[in-house]
């Protein structure tokens, strides 16, 4: 009998089966392990009955090793013999018991690691499902190796989770790292090895489903709603950051049996959630989940029930639906109408607003400023539309503008005419004036020509904004007979009966042009004679007006009925000579 | 306004933002970091099922092991206890070693992406394109929330990557294109980990951040 002592012996595979004969006999022996180089577990045990499991590690040394524990030095050989003689004893009435019943025991079979999981990322779980026990009781170890340390351990906790099961705690449990996991069954006849399985607790991570899940009902006045709250799953540490839980609630309506009928959403951090406008009469079934960063989603909570009363706002749900199609039909029809008559609501809706007009105008020219094309373009054949009679006297106005800026060659002609053109021509250069006036500045000009002139008023008015134009020469001055008239800044106009020549200038705009009518000459004007105004009469067919108001030019025509000789302005009119006669004017006034 | 009144005025504006800005920033920039660390992680999670639906059989043997990868070198903590006693420099300072340390690689997976032998290749590809660009938002990110900080040293960890070549055959650059992406699967949670705990660090008044 060989002289063993107790304790772990450290033997090579070759010579495992020559050590183990000499002390089966007279020790209790466990084998706990051989390894390859791989640290892969490959051999066979041997398993004594008198063994406890006991965890032991142990290190590669860098050739095939098993590591045989010694745990009883058997002294006494009668003990021994009689030992073994039981144990003897018990093998053939097993054997023979087996044998009657035509059974037949055989090694354990594979076991098979299932799943493994952890539920809030700091312990994990594995479990796993056994092979065929072969008949025989059957024991279960799992084994498991760190990523890239050969030490092999053994499960820390084989009862927490429940049978076949294996529980990590925080000290046993490490994240980023890969944990190789291996399940042994061994049996009296043998062992069996599951196939081991690589984990790394960041892909495993599921939590327990939320906790306390109710739902209450609120009647509000216009939306009645129904409120779901819960609690976190009692292990998740949300405090701390380290996980960050994310909820999903589903409801479906109890009456159906159907599994896809449930409707889910998606809550976020938040532990409450409320559904509106629910249906009237139904019972709902309410579930919510959870998972953890990207891991997996938990299982659906229990779920909670609530029943909704039938009455909840039907009326006031009717009333709206009635009150809204009711405006979306009043509205087609107005819009319907609309359409069909358009011109005249748009008349009603927006009074159109009578623009001057000079025909042959183009504003596009007016912008690009080229003043040629814009008074070549005025001055049409058919320009102005006067009637002549052969029966009327004529009326000529003889209009000069003296704008510095305005270029004289620039412009009409006029044209040295006998009596009947004057008015043309004063026309011309009335509708020139207002361009001009208008070119200066177009946004102060009042028309109160619109509102003086109409049909038979005596006078030609422009009015134009003097304080725009800022300059002396805003004053039209108009020819009649060969003699200058200074139009002044007034506001009135003047009528004195039938020495003045009646005619009259319906302006069509403020860019218009100044439409001259002939008249009868004894025709009375329909307007106020009102002569407060004047301060000074200078000659039979000239009124000096006060300057009443100074904002306004008012451009006052009075015309005798004599031909007047019009002057050419296309020949250029010289300042000059223009001022020495306004001197003699004014001076003479 | 002249231009110059205008540029005043802008310049003034910036100005008081910043300094509104300067005291709720930090809560702001980690919260978007977060997000952009979760997207990093599930962009990388949802590649490497793409990867696997078509995998040829290689042995368990032939895989590389995950501790070569070349950011096994680094110090982590690993579970956690160890995490949540970090302090907050150094647990930034890790994120963005991390994140440092990918942008080559993830430059040469891109490149490779286009020319795998994969049926889904296409899907792969722009996927690691996105990956690439979200790492480089982060890395910008993170380099603001750094200067917000005000860590008085920079002790990011170098951690080199000196391959340029995925392999030779098809078989041996699929191989090695899974492992380079479990790797960086594996480091694009740690980093979202930790900025997770920044972030509800930073957040300590409001606790709804965690």
């Amino acid at each position: 009998m060989s002289n063993k002592e107790e304790g772990v012996h450290l033997v090579s595979p070759e010579q495992l089966s020559e050590f183990l004969n000499g002390i089966t006999l007279t020790h209790t022996v466990c084998l706990w392990q051989c390894a390859n180089f791989g640290g892969d577990i490959a051999s066979e045990g041997l398993f004594s009955p008198k063994c406890s499991t006991y965890v032991e590690y142990w290190k590669i040394t860098g050739e095939a090793v098993c590591v045989i524990s010694v745990t009883d030095w058997v002294v006494d050989t009668g003990k021994m013999w009689r030992d073994a003689k039981q144990a003897l004893a018990l093998m053939l009435l097993l054997s023979w018991v087996s044998h009657s019943m035509c059974k037949s025991f055989s090694p354990a079979g594979r076991p098979r690691l299932t799943t493994c999981r952890s539920p809030e990322k700091e312990t994990f779980t594995c479990w796993w499902k056994p092979g065929s026990t072969g008949g025989l009781p059957t024991s279960y170890h799992l084994y498991y190796r760190k990523e890239s340390s050969l030490e092999v351990f053994e499960c820390p906790d084989y009862h927490k989770a429940g049978n076949n099961s294996c529980y990590f705690d925080k000290r046993h449990t490490s994240i980023w790292i890969i944990y190789n996991i291996t399940v042994v069954a061994s049996n009296a006849l043998g062992k069996a090895y599951s196939e081991s399985v690589e984990i790394d607790v960041m892909d495993i991570v599921q939590p327990h489903p939320p906790e306390n899940v109710n739902v209450t009902f609120t009647q509000n006045a216009n939306s009645p709603y129904f409120l779901v709250r819960w609690r976190p799953p009692r292990d998740a540490d949300t405090r701390s950051g380290w996980v960050t839980i994310k909820y999903e609630v589903r409801l479906k309506i109890e009456n159906s049996r159907d599994e896809e009928d449930w409707e889910s959403y998606s809550a976020g951090k938040q532990l409450e959630f409320s559904i509106y406008s629910p249906q009237p009469g139904a019972n709902y079934a309410v579930q919510v989940r959870c998972k953890l960063d990207q891991g997996l989603w938990s299982e659906w909570s229990p779920s909670a029930f609530i029943q909704i009363p039938d009455n909840i706002s039907d009326t006031q749900n009717a009333v709206m639906i009635i009150s809204v199609t009711l405006t979306v039909i009043i509205f087609m029809l107005t819009a319907g109408v609309l359409t069909v008559k358009m011109k005249p609501v748009k008349h009603f809706l927006l009074p159109p607003v009578p623009e001057p007009k000079i025909s042959g105008l183009d504003t596009q020219l007016l912008k690009s400023g080229k003043s040629e094309e814009i008074f070549s373009a005025l001055i049409t054949p058919g320009y102005p539309q006067i009637a002549q009679s052969p029966d009327h006297q004529v009326e000529y106005l003889v209009v000069y503008d003296y704008d510095e800026e305005m270029d004289f060659n620039d412009k009409a002609h006029l044209e040295n005419q006998k009596g009947e053109n004057c008015l043309t021509d004063n026309a011309r250069k009335v509708s020139q004036n207002s361009i001009q006036i208008t070119l200066n500045s177009s946004q102060d000009l009042n028309t109160t020509l619109s509102e003086h002139v109409h049909a038979g008023t005596v006078s030609n008015q422009l009015s134009g904004t003097s304080s725009v134009l800022g300059e002396p020469q805003q004053q039209l001055h108009l020819y009649c007979n060969g003699t200058p008239v200074k139009a002044q800044d007034q506001n009135t106009h003047m009528s004195s009966g039938s020495q003045f020549e009646q005619g009259t200038i319906n302006p069509a705009g403020l860019t218009g042009y100044v439409e001259v009518d002939k008249q009868k000459r004894d025709q009375k004007p329909p307007v106020e004679e009102d002569y407060s105004m004047v301060s000074e009469v200078i000659s039979d067919n000239i009124l000096v007006l006060q300057d009443s108001i100074p904002v306004q030019v008012h451009k006052e025509v009075k015309c005798d009925k004599t031909s007047i000789k019009a002057e050419e302005m296309g020949g250029g009119f010289e300042p000059l000579e223009y001022l020495e006669t306004l001197t003699t004017f004014s001076s003479g006034s | 306004m002249t231009q110059g009144s205008r540029l005043y005025f802008a310049v003034t504006l910036l100005m008081c933002a910043f300094a509104t800005i300067h005291c709720v920033g930090l809560n702001e920039l980690l919260e978007r970091a977060s997000q952009l660390s979760d997207k990093l992680h599930s962009i990388s999670t949802s590649l490497t099922n793409d990867l696997d639906s078509h995998f040829p059989p290689v042995g368990r043997g032939m895989m590389p092991r995950p501790s070569m990868c070349h950011t096994s070198s680094l110090q982590i903590p690993n579970d956690k206890d160890q995490a949540l006693k970090v302090p907050e420099d150094e647990l930034l300072s890790l994120a963005r070693s991390l994140l440092l340390a990918w942008s080559d690689p993830l430059a040469l997976l891109s490149s490779e992406a286009s020319s795998l032998a994969h049926p889904e290749r296409n899907t792969i590809n722009t996927k690691t394109k996105e990956l690439q660009d979200n790492i480089n938002s982060l890395g910008a990110g993170l380099e603001h929330v750094f200067n917000k900080m005000g860590s008085s040293s920079d002790n990011l960890s170098s951690l080199p990557f000196y391959i340029d070549s995925l392999g030779q055959d098809k078989t041996s650059r699929l191989v090695n294109f899974h492992f380079l992406l479990s790797c960086f699967r594996r480091d694009s949670h740690k980093i979202d980990s930790f900025l997770k705990v920044l972030r509800c660090r930073a957040a300590k008044k409001r606790p709804e951040m965690c």
